[in-house]
């Protein structure tokens, strides 16, 4: 495989640190207790690595991830934005995205983020009945009175806030309840993750055949109401699938993001590479090995192309993209599982259906599809 | 063997039980609930114990500011009739539906009049104050936005807010035979 059979990049994702200042019940990332930090060589090694492997062909996201970004200072992100205008003069290439939990905003922060034009994702889960549950400090303390701090300091700053709530089966009772969160603290543009099977968090309160069922009630619900609002909320559980119901279908040998060598480049804060789910970063299994492909220290996309170890990754997705091909209906929409989900789950990257698929893919899929015949019968 | 109190949240419901939210008679006192009281307050029911128990439930802010939206007469706003089904559509999805043809009222109570009903299916506090409700051995303090769904046939007093001279009620009645 060469460079131009890989990519293009579409997401970068960074870790400045795996550490997070808080303890979620569900979390998956296996290092968060580490206060390991990214060195700024560190840093210009894998914007080099980046800009230099070919895989840049189009604009891509930055997303600072994988660890709660705001553990590490401002100054750490103005030198990023110092070494990356060596790249991207005009910032047309690169836009800047945190995913965090929100609770070390502070006014410095917000200046950051205007300065930098960095997009801003929140993780909350609705009201504290269930982000207390799940979102809580290593002493047990539930975050979301500093979330909601952090969210008004960021609307007070103009940012525009987008945020994630993670469903566990407890959440799927309360739709209209959730509505009412976001109504009343300004929250109009809306992602919902399901607990997943992932890393170390080895089960999930939405395993058992009634959730799905459950699962879709909640998003029907949730749907009718909020795309009812005046103007209506933005939900990406509606809008993904509604644009791959309306949009190109997938056809035998594409791949999409998550399933496609180098579309994802995920770099750890010691340099280690890797590519597909960013959720394989800093994991391992007794048959592949490391996720980590390399280290922008000292691997080139060419050296990390000719390995054994990513040639057999590679190959094991792909037929596991096969599989989903021949024997999933949802193939032409979504494009096969992501490779992430088949492995914690399925424990081979070679396979097909997963909770997150049936929850995630499917069931959205066909209550989107379903509001979506709605309107254009109401229309 | 444990005499449980015919009250209990909804499930699907969140509400915070304290331990003043239900009294209970004790000759001609009222007592405040026993830790074990206060925790079968979240029991499962079989379906036979659902129809003569008390389910404690809140609605949503978003309907409680419709109902209010209609009292300020603002013209642009939902009717009442839109607003009553979108009430039975959000008890639908608990599970508690309203009865086939259940008639909504909304209801400006003078607080300081008690109000006697028999027929209710349930009631909601729209108002800003607690309200008290009252039946045979029980008093349920119900706080803005907070209601209960009545076995049939059970008959209640709501007492207004003590600070409050005019209190706003949201009463859902069995259908007429």
């Amino acid at each position: 495989m060469q460079t131009g059979d890989v990519g293009p990049l579409e997401l970068l994702v960074i870790q400045p640190t795996p550490f997070c200042n808080i303890h979620c019940s569900y979390c998956y990332l296996p290092n968060r207790q580490s206060t390991r930090r990214m060195a700024r060589d560190t840093l210009e090694r894998a914007f080099e690595w980046v800009f230099s492997s070919g895989l840049v062909r189009r604009p891509f996201t930055l997303l600072w991830h994988a660890g709660e970004p705001m553990v590490v200072p401002p100054s750490f992100y103005d030198d990023a934005a110092a070494i990356l205008a060596r790249y991207d003069s005009t910032g047309d290439l690169v836009t800047q995205s945190f995913q965090t939990n929100a609770t070390l905003i502070t006014p410095e922060w917000c200046e950051l983020i205007r300065r930098h034009r960095i997009r801003v994702g929140v993780s909350v889960d609705g009201p504290a009945f269930l982000h207390d549950a799940r979102r809580r400090t290593r002493s047990g303390q539930g975050t979301l009175a500093r979330v909601l701090k952090g969210i008004r300091l960021l609307r007070d700053a103009e940012i525009h806030v987008h945020v994630i709530t993670v469903l566990t089966a407890d959440s799927l009772s309360y739709p209209d309840e959730l509505l009412d969160f976001y109504l009343e603290n300004g929250l109009d543009d809306i992602a919902f993750n399901v607990e997943e099977i992932e890393g170390p968090n080895k089960t999930s309160s939405l395993q058992g055949i009634e959730m799905q069922e459950r699962f879709r009630r909640f998003l029907d619900r949730f749907l009718d109401l909020a795309l009812h609002m005046d103007p209506p909320l933005r939900v990406r559980e509606f809008e993904c699938p509604a644009a791959s119901a309306l949009g190109k279908r997938i056809g035998a040998g594409e791949r999409v993001q998550e399933s496609k060598p180098f579309a994802i480049v995920n770099v750890g804060c010691d340099g280690e590479l890797s590519t597909y789910s960013p959720e394989l970063l800093g994991l391992s299994s007794p048959r592949h090995g490391g996720f980590a492909l390399g280290n922008v220290a000292t691997d080139s996309l060419p050296s990390v192309l000719a390995s054994p170890r990513f040639q057999a990754l590679d190959d094991e997705i792909a037929r596991g993209v096969e599989m989903c091909r021949q024997q999933c209906r949802y193939f032409a929409f979504c494009g096969g599982g992501p490779p992430g989900n088949k492995f914690f789950e399925n424990g081979t990257f070679a396979s097909t259906e997963t909770l997150f698929c049936r929850l995630h893919k499917q069931a959205c899929f066909d209550v989107a599809l379903d509001h979506l015949e709605r309107s254009t019968v109401q229309a | 063997m444990t005499a449980y109190l015919p009250v209990v949240v909804a499930q699907g419901f969140h509400l915070p039980v304290s331990a003043d939210r239900v009294l209970v008679a004790d000759g001609a006192e009222w007592r405040t609930l026993a830790a074990e009281e206060r925790t079968a307050l979240s029991r499962p029911l079989t379906p036979a114990e659902l129809e003569l128990t008390i389910l404690l439930f809140t609605l949503t802010a978003r309907l409680r500011n419709a109902c209010w939206a209609l009292l300020e007469l603002t013209s642009d706003g939902p009717n009442f009739d839109a607003i009553s089904v979108e009430i039975g559509k959000f008890f639908s999805f608990k599970g508690l539906p309203l009865p086939d043809r259940a008639h909504v009222e909304l209801v400006v109570q003078d607080a300081s009049v008690p109000l006697s009903r028999t027929v209710l299916w349930g009631i909601v506090n729209l108002g800003e104050g607690s309200l008290t409700l009252e039946t045979t051995g029980l008093r349920l303090a119900l706080r803005p936005g907070e209601g209960c769904r009545l076995p049939r046939d059970v008959g209640v007093q709501i007492v207004g807010p003590p600070n409050e001279a005019a209190n706003l009620l949201l009463l859902i009645h069995w259908p007429q035979a």
